[in-house]
């Protein structure tokens, strides 16, 4: 496991330039656009760099060495696992202080209370979408594993905007009901958020270790 | 070390089935041209393909019970397949020493410098050569009892040639119970090497010899059609015809140079043996 850790880690530094040049981007967002916004995407673009070490992985038969050394297919599953679990920790974590450093510099009314309620439901989200995305990467390789993922992500967005669509249809004021939903009440959905995301990364993990011990290298 | 018996694997258009066992201390080459079934034989043994049949025993444990602490026993080189090439040597080292309890990265670092590979290039700078003798190291310096090799010299010249059979001398000297299975198509690189060979074709191993055996004992004799018919047939293992009679693979050499002094007889080796064994016909 640390091994190949030390592996993905190495992998991932060969992308340094283009985490850098996203961090910056990231930081100006918060000036420019809703500080939310940044957030998520720091923390999905740091998340989903665990796709591509798959590609990395199967890349010029690497699978066959790879699986060689001495690393189980179930080990391999649950590093992939953990290192992107890690890499959006660690992206929410810079995400997280862009956006205190936003909110002290900019807001004159900020609680942290509320903006560490606010940035951390992204943290089951990329869990769950690392989940969803997995067990295709996993099953369909780099290439058709991309267009699945493009596809979901199209998919979400598709949802997102029928439910606008649908609410505004019923002439319902959403804002207002946001209004009306107390602390108590984002504390619970953000716990139960947190459960969802345990429940899928089980489900998705046993999936995920299915497809693996199947393969054939 | 390693055993296996009736492994059998089939494909739509192709069947493997071999038995071959390595000895402690030997080292055991595996021949056959292209497609003949070394590199399917190979990926059961690592268990990177299921099998449909038969039983494979590495260091006396069933393949299926083979944990990760027991794969640290086995060093492997393949031929088409190594660490990502965006990776550099100081990169690999890192991994291996945190992969392998055993692995000696001076040890590795300081032969990768002997052999002139760049510690901070990225592997895809490497040349074919340079490629092959990392795979090698990589696999040999983390005090492996087994290395299973397959064509570790594909693609090389004649001098990185050698020096990939003076690693693994040099492997084999360290301890005497380490063993090698190796596949090469260069047959001169396992005369060299080798104690035995296997011969693989079409998914079968067609023949099992000790090297020196091979070397001493086979022998190709040439004859015309008029010797082939007075020739006295109990060693003649495969038998061709050929524009000037018939060339034909015997087992002892020695009894047709007593007993036929006429005939042309051709030292063995193992590339007349192979194309005797794939091409010639039964007597």
């Amino acid at each position: 496991m640390k091994g190949l850790l030390i592996k993905d880690w190495r992998l991932a530094l060969q992308q340094k330039r283009f985490f850098v040049m996203i961090l910056i981007i990231s930081f100006f967002l918060n000036f420019n656009l809703n500080g939310n916004f940044s957030t998520g995407y720091l923390t999905f673009v740091g998340a989903m760099f665990v796709m591509s070490t798959i590609s990395y992985d199967e890349y010029d038969n690497g699978y066959l060495f790879l699986m060689s050394l001495p690393v189980s297919r179930q080990t391999y599953v649950k590093e992939k696992y953990l290192f992107g679990f890690l890499l959006g920790m660690a992206a929410w974590l810079l995400a997280a202080v862009f956006f205190v450093v936003y909110q002290l510099a900019v807001t004159a009314d900020f609680t942290m209370g509320d903006t560490f309620l606010i940035i951390l439901i992204y943290i089951p989200i990329f869990i769950i979408v690392i989940d969803v995305l997995m067990p295709f990467q996993l099953k369909y390789g780099g290439e058709k594993g991309r267009i699945v993922m493009f596809a979901f992500i199209g998919g979400m967005l598709a949802l997102g905007y029928l439910f606008v669509l649908l609410i505004k249809m019923l002439g319902v004021d959403l804002s207002q009901n946001l209004y009306a939903v107390s602390y108590v009440d984002v504390v619970f959905g953000e716990i139960a958020f947190f459960l969802l995301a345990a429940v899928v990364t089980g489900i998705s993990m046993a999936v995920s270790i299915r497809i693996m011990k199947k393969k054939e290298f | 070390m390693l055993k296996i018996e009736h492994l059998r694997k089939s494909y739509a258009d192709f069947t493997l089935d071999c038995s071959l066992s390595v000895p402690p201390g030997c080292v055991t080459g595996l021949v056959g041209k292209n497609g003949a079934g070394k590199s399917t034989t190979f990926k059961a043994i690592l268990g990177l393909i299921s099998r449909d049949q038969g039983s494979i025993e590495i260091m006396g444990k069933k393949l299926e019970q083979f944990t990760e602490k027991d794969k640290q026993k086995l060093g492997v080189s393949l031929a088409d397949s190594g660490f990502s090439i965006m990776l550099n040597i100081q990169d690999i080292a890192a991994i291996l020493k945190a992969m392998y309890g055993e692995f000696d990265n001076d040890k590795f670092l300081a032969k990768c410098q002997q052999f002139q590979l760049p510690l901070h290039k990225k592997v895809r700078e490497f040349s074919t050569g340079m490629k092959a003798k990392l795979r090698l190291l990589a696999a040999v310096n983390h005090k492996a009892q087994l290395l299973i090799l397959d064509e570790p010299a594909l693609g090389l010249d004649v001098m990185a040639r050698d020096e990939i059979l003076d690693i693994l001398r040099t492997y084999m000297e360290e301890d005497e119970k380490r063993s090698i299975l190796i596949s090469s198509h260069i047959s001169s690189d396992l005369e060299s090497i080798c104690d035995d060979i296997y011969m693989i074709d079409e998914g079968s191993i067609v023949l099992h010899e000790e090297t020196h055996v091979l070397l001493s004992d086979y022998a190709l004799l040439k004859l015309n059609d008029q010797q082939w018919r007075e020739l006295d047939k109990k060693y003649v293992v495969k038998y061709k015809k050929e524009s000037f009679g018939v060339s034909c693979l015997t087992r002892k050499k020695q009894y047709y140079i007593d007993n036929f002094p006429e005939i042309v007889v051709e030292k063995g080796n193992i590339d007349n043996v192979i194309t005797m064994m794939v091409k010639g016909e039964n007597v």
